[in-house]
């Protein structure tokens, strides 16, 4: 490759990164811009609305809510899905079309229709189980199935999941140890990934909810963006940062936890006590 | 389980013999019919064409395989029934088959933990296999950092490390694995330690 034809390719790169990095940010700032603004004309810069966050009651039950939906949601899709994958896999690969059917199914419903089956089905939880927001993690398992479905597929083909597990089943491992020592430590990083498309999936979700009249995150903002408008933005824009924390969080651990950019000098004492844990 | 596991490795060798062992796979008859017996210490070569049902024989002998008629006696002892993960039969894959997460020595380790081996003894043990490998040096490498060929000797250490006492071990290796430690440059430390530590019976096929 030539210079000028590498300078090229160079300044491509940057615009496509400085355009790119304003059509996400502009939104962002836009929203803090407002959600400091005060009242009236010429009122000074105030980080009111972001204070009465934590001053509206239902705000922080809201919030709590809905981070503990997101945690319940993904922890029972990876209970529910990761095992039902490796076993369609290595057992009865032709049911494979038909779970991937199955999965892939929500994403074609749309939430509307969705609730309209779940209601009766809710109605009949809140009478006779519980009527807690909680409840709705059923429903959030359905709905993230499409998305941690693909992550989980794409990490299950990285690895040759069939002849990993015959080995370990041939040095005395049962399927537990198989799955919990063999197969979750190959594909973490799409475990993490599925997670993380759960959480922001669940923390962003309105319809559901709103429809079953639960108050989650997203039903708490609009309601109080009736009432104060900087405050709902505020939240917003606090969630979405958390999910973008979230995001970077779970990338680095993903890259840390990969094998090959381990150092190959490390003490192999400390990488077993590591991986006990 | 537990007990019988452990007069049976006790043993210096066992037997292991199959009786009329049968697989169909969907309608294609891969063994029909097929007895065997290596006694105790014995070195049998499964040779013969592609398709030939050595690998599916293998695999019926280290449980990865349900038979569809015949039996599968290992040391007097019928395990046609029993899971892989009971079988104690180390097996060195045609497929490269190493934990891609964990160290050389940790691969080896893996079964011994498996088979509550104590911290002290498991490193001592995955080191005198890695060594008998002749890979002493690499025992800090991952899978992705080694060659196909030291991948497969470590799978071998890995294979013949479960077996407690040198001598005494059942292991089961592919023909590629035999083929990639002869290609190594110095793939076993002397011949006279192979002899020596070699497990007994061992089937070679592809």
């Amino acid at each position: 490759m030539n210079s000028s034809r590498r300078i090229k390719l160079q300044v491509f790169r940057v615009v496509v990164f400085v355009v790119m990095g304003a059509f996400f940010i502009t939104p962002l700032i836009a929203m803090f811009e407002f959600s400091t603004r005060g009242n009236g004309e010429n009122a000074p810069r105030t980080l009111e609305a972001w204070a009465s966050i934590f001053k509206t009651p239902d705000m922080v039950d809201a919030i709590t809510a809905s981070l503990q939906l997101a945690a319940i949601t993904s922890i029972a899709m990876l209970i529910l899905l990761l095992p039902t994958m490796v076993w369609v896999r290595l057992r009865l690969p032709r049911l494979n079309r038909i779970v991937e059917f199955i999965c892939l199914l929500p994403l074609t419903v749309p939430a509307i229709a969705l609730v309209v089956g779940l209601r009766p089905i809710y109605v009949w939880i809140n009478i006779n189980v519980t009527d807690s927001i909680l409840a709705l993690a059923f429903a959030y398992v359905v709905l993230v199935l499409p998305y941690a479905y693909r992550s989980l597929d794409a990490g299950l083909a990285a690895i040759d999941i069939k002849t990993l597990s015959e080995a370990a089943r041939s040095l005395g491992a049962g399927w537990l140890t198989v799955m919990w020592r063999v197969i979750v430590p190959n594909m973490s990083s799409a475990i993490l990934n599925a997670c993380l498309l759960s959480v922001a999936l669940v923390l962003g979700e309105y319809t559901v909810a709103n429809l079953l009249n639960f108050e989650n995150l997203q039903v708490a903002i609009a309601y109080v963006g009736l009432v104060s408008a900087g405050t709902s933005v505020a939240v917003a824009l606090a969630s979405l940062v958390f999910a973008f924390v979230l995001l970077m969080v779970i990338s680095f651990i993903g890259r840390r936890r990969t094998p090959s950019l381990a150092a190959a000098g490390t003490d192999p004492q400390y990488l077993t006590a590591g991986q006990r844990t | 389980m537990s007990t019988t596991s452990t007069e049976t490795r006790a043993r210096s060798g066992v037997e292991v013999r199959l009786e009329d062992l049968r697989k169909v796979y969907s309608g294609v008859t891969a063994l029909d019919g097929l007895s065997l017996t290596i006694g105790q210490g014995e070195l049998v070569a499964l040779l013969g064409p592609s398709g030939c049902g050595k690998t599916t024989a293998m695999r019926l002998v280290a449980g990865l395989e349900e038979a569809n008629g015949g039996r599968v006696v290992i040391g007097g002892q019928d395990v046609t029934n029993l899971g892989a993960n009971k079988r104690e039969i180390g097996m060195v894959f045609q497929a490269y088959s190493l934990f891609p997460h964990m160290t050389a020595t940790q691969n080896v380790e893996f079964g011994l933990q498996l088979h509550k081996v104590g911290v002290d003894e498991r490193r001592k043990r995955a080191r005198e296999m890695l060594d008998l490998v002749g890979l002493s040096a690499h025992s800090n490498k991952y899978a992705s950092q080694m060659s196909g060929g030291q991948q497969q000797r470590v799978a071998l250490a890995r294979a013949l490390a479960i077996q407690p006492t040198p001598g005494c071990a059942r292991g089961f290796a592919t023909r590629s694995a035999a083929s990639s430690s002869r290609s190594g440059s110095r793939p076993f430390s002397s011949p006279t330690t192979r002899k020596r530590r070699w497990p007994s019976p061992i089937a070679l096929g592809s």
